[in-house]
């Protein structure tokens, strides 16, 4: 009894230091840290030297690690071509992170936007799924020369996609890619798919085939789709927004998690392993919330960056039944991430482990030793009551009754450019895990200035801290922008 | 000698290719599949066109002596400087590049400068030595374009690693530093430096009055685009813009018929509107109507931001198009459906798109743009 209230009272204290600590956050405090020891974190503005004069937007960006040398890391970004190119560049670290080659070597001349990368397993095999040109065709590419040279186009159909999400792993030594979008052509009101191939590597790879992982019939369904995949192969998971019902920029619907337990190729019955009480496929996790959602006539922005239905998810590497859920509602007029966990497979859910309010862009992984991480952007108000933009990992090992926050990267809300129509932050960015450490990509203010930059950064491109100026290679002045930032933090 | 023996013929393509391997090697880049392949031979470029007999024949007994009496020193030095000489003709064999592939150069490439080979190695870290890569620093920039100058500035006087696309054929210039030609170069790599793949390179030993033709071809590439545009036009108007309005709604319930009924509602939706130009004059094509629609997408996303976007009383001249166009890749069905004929003012008119940046131009007061697209109009007759 006494060691119960021994403990009870220290989880008192733990929560009430985690509230301090979150409204120091939320006061504006400069850097929310717990020191503690351990390796350090390592934040990489990945833009290269070559390319000190760029300006272009750099949202959405997202980033895998190989799984046979974890020292190989790809990124993918908006970016357009720097010279004018007919190819499309992603970036490449051979190093963990530490410096970052800018390759060219997407083989397209249109538009790409809403890129995603993955690495395969063993293969080393490197996917890229993008949408391209004006009708948004689906396009995956493939390397397994790390983009050195020009990649492949494994698959180039259909159009009418929206927001590709991709998730890849060996798999019966085969190397399986999923791809979570929005799906136009699928049936009726059921558009959001995995688009799967069961032998990415092959020579040629199996069909992407589309597999629609919607079983209901709602009003419509969102774009957003986050495809995850078990450690030992067997468990593959999606989630994406059912929506119900639509006014202005807000929609109203449910978390649909489905589970395919055949490592994503169950035939006819692929995706079907969860299902609601009616004996319907997909499990509703969050019931009929409302969330923001971007839309032509009804903006929905934060902090000058627009809204769309924020979702996130992790297995447990060592337990593929342990599954972690972030998904977005709205509390007191914004945006709000809640974290959630599920023992079971996704059928028995905890409460909010954590909520974070006025946050977007949710990433989450888990580590060998696990260690919960959970990246997002948050607008807070700094001390001098100007809306910033702040990126914060959290890290937990205990569902954040103990948690160690970073903020990685500030910036007033007022450098989000208002001027180009694009998004400078976009829909997501990218949390993941190889072994016990957090790698992790995220968009920022490029401004060179250590005070914003917590953790503290490494910036390859030219720039002077004292000054707080971009230089470009004549070694003129650079206008700000927002740039592709990597993040590298063990587990706890 | 007025032909050559075809044996002989292909004995200095043997020798040439040897030398050209030994200057450039051949590790290459597959264009297809990401694979690195290395190529053991240059393709064969039939050499028909070596202008001194008298020395080609020289050469050749030059090469019989040799195989005659050994390799005694006096026959080594003899035969390296008849190699030599071989070289040089090997490469001024290349000579006469004809137009039009050298138009391919030019249009394949993203940059073309003229440059100096500074070192024979790489200053960008991902090219290993392998690729024999060489330094090479800018002295002039014969094609750019606006995205290069944005990020880069000046490229004058920078220094970029250059790698040679093994496909290209033509022989280049001697392969050492201080040796000055012109690179036809694609991006490959950014890091501390740019590396970038050399479609070609030439010289004026390589290609003859390179210079002028080289601005030709370039003018050519410059103007392509807006004289594919021309080209491709049904109609090329100068007009005003009368009014800008929503799409009509047969049109919105006919695209939603193609999505099982569905709005697509992604943001990289064009979002279409429509502007009634008023045509002031037709310069290309027949328009018995003194007013027609163009459909163009009002999106700022990325994918759409390219495109003229429009504003009641903006006047200028337009290409219009009534289906795809290169690029600008509209689904057939959807393209019938935006560009079908429209009721307006108690009558029917017609309707295109004009997607393409080339396919708008403003107004001005000089009558300048009117009057190039004109003249390209005149070219195409």
């Amino acid at each position: 009894m006494k060691a119960n209230s021994t403990r009870e009272a220290l989880g008192r204290c733990f929560r009430l230091l985690s509230a301090a600590v979150c409204a120091i956050l939320l006061s504006g405090t400069e850097c929310a840290h717990s020191e503690g020891p351990g390796p350090s974190i390592t934040v990489v503005d990945i833009i290269p030297l070559a390319l000190s004069g760029e300006t272009d937007t750099n949202a959405e960006p997202d980033l895998t690690v190989s799984s046979v040398n974890p020292l190989e890391i790809a990124a993918s970004v908006w970016v357009p071509e720097p010279l004018g190119g007919s190819t499309t560049p992603i970036f490449v670290s051979v190093d963990g992170g530490k410096t970052w080659s800018c390759r060219s070597t997407f083989p397209f001349q249109q538009v790409t936007c809403d890129k995603t990368i993955r690495f395969g397993g063993l293969s080393d095999m490197l996917y890229v799924a993008t949408l391209l040109n004006n009708d948004c065709a689906l396009v995956v590419c493939r390397s397994d020369q790390l983009a050195i040279n020009l990649m492949a186009p494994v698959e180039n159909k259909p159009i009418d996609v929206d927001q590709p999400f991709a998730a890849a792993a060996m798999i019966n030594n085969q190397d399986r890619v999923f791809i979570g979008c929005l799906d136009f052509n699928g049936p009726p009101q059921r558009t959001d798919t995995v688009v799967r191939s069961l032998d990415g590597a092959g020579n040629p790879p199996s069909d992407f085939t589309p597999v629609p992982i919607e079983f209901d019939t709602p009003l419509m369904d969102s774009s957003e789709v986050r495809p995850a995949i078990s450690g030992d192969g067997n468990k593959v998971y999606a989630v994406f927004n059912r929506v119900i019902s639509k006014n202005g920029n807000k929609r109203v619907g449910d978390v649909i998690l489905v589970r395919d337990d055949d490592g994503g190729n169950s035939g006819a019955a692929s995706f079907t392993a969860l299902r609601d009480r009616n004996g319907v496929a997909g499990f509703p996790v969050v019931k009929a919330r409302t969330f923001f959602f971007d839309t032509d006539n009804f903006p929905a922005l934060l902090g000058r960056d627009r809204l769309g239905g924020d979702l996130a998810i992790a297995i447990d590497p060592r337990k593929a039944d342990r599954v972690y859920l972030v998904w977005g509602d709205v509390i007191e007029g914004h945006p709000a991430l809640h974290v959630i966990r599920s023992d079971n497979g996704g059928t028995k859910w905890s409460g909010n482990l954590c909520t974070v309010k006025k946050a977007k862009n949710p990433g989450l992984a888990v580590t060998t030793n696990g260690t919960l991480g959970f990246l997002y952007q948050q607008v807070v108000k700094s001390e001098g009551g100007e809306e910033t933009w702040i990126t914060n990992l959290e890290r937990t090992k205990d569902d954040f009754r103990n948690v160690d926050t970073r903020t990685l990267a500030r910036f007033p809300v007022t450098e989000v450019k208002l001027d180009n129509g694009q998004p400078q932050l976009g829909d997501y960015l990218r949390l993941m895990a190889a072994g016990n450490a957090f790698y992790g990509i995220f968009p920022a203010s490029n401004v060179p200035d250590l005070s914003r930059f917590c953790c503290g950064v490494t910036f390859q491109r030219l720039h002077d801290f004292t000054r707080h100026k971009l230089l470009n290679q004549d070694g003129k002045e650079v206008d700000p922008s927002i740039d592709p930032f990597f993040v590298m933090a063990p587990g706890l | 000698v007025q032909s050559v023996d075809p044996g002989f013929d292909i004995l200095l393509y043997r020798i040439s290719s040897a030398l050209l391997e030994a200057q450039f090697g051949r590790a290459s880049r597959a264009a297809a599949g990401g694979n690195r392949e290395i190529h053991s031979e240059c393709p064969y470029v039939p050499l028909r066109r070596i202008p001194n007999g008298t020395v080609c024949l020289e050469l050749m007994n030059a090469l019989q002596r040799q195989a005659r009496i050994g390799l005694n020193q006096t026959n080594l030095r003899r035969t390296l400087l008849n190699v030599l000489i071989l070289q040089s003709f090997a490469l001024s064999a290349y000579a006469d590049v004809p137009d039009q592939e050298l138009q391919r150069w030019v249009d394949k490439s993203t940059l073309i400068f003229t440059g100096k080979i500074v070192t024979l190695t790489s200053n960008v870290g991902s090219i290993p030595a392998s690729e024999n890569p060489m330094t090479v620093k800018v002295d002039s920039i014969e094609l750019g374009n606006d995205k290069a100058s944005q990020n880069f500035g000046s490229l004058v006087g920078k220094e970029m690693t250059v790698v040679v696309n093994p496909s290209f054929k033509f022989g280049p210039p001697e392969r050492k530093p201080g040796v000055s030609a012109v690179f036809f170069v694609n991006p490959l790599l950014y890091e501390e430096n740019i590396a970038v793949t050399a479609e070609a390179v030439a010289d004026d030993q390589a290609v003859k009055d390179l210079p002028t033709r080289l601005n030709a071809a370039i003018e050519q590439k410059t103007q392509e685009p807006i004289r594919n545009g021309a080209k491709g036009a049904v109609l090329v108007v100068t007009g005003i813009v009368q009014e800008i309005r929503q799409l009509p709604k047969i049109k919105i319930d006919r695209l939603r018929s193609l999505a099982n009924g569905r709005d697509l509602y992604s943001e990289h939706s064009p979002r279409w509107r429509e502007a009634v130009i008023r045509i002031q004059s037709v310069l290309k094509g027949n328009s018995a109507e003194k007013k027609v629609i163009v459909v163009f997408p009002s999106a700022e996303d990325r994918m759409w931001a390219q495109s003229p976007k429009f504003a009641a009383g903006q006047s200028g001249i337009w290409l219009l198009h009534s289906g795809t166009l290169g690029s600008i890749q509209l689904a057939d069905e959807r393209a019938r459906i935006l560009l079908a004929p429209e009721a307006y003012d108690r009558g029917q008119i017609k309707a295109y798109t004009s997607l393409r940046p080339e396919d708008f131009r403003p107004k001005d007061s000089a009558g300048k743009n009117e009057a190039s697209i004109r003249e390209i109009l005149k070219s195409l007759k």
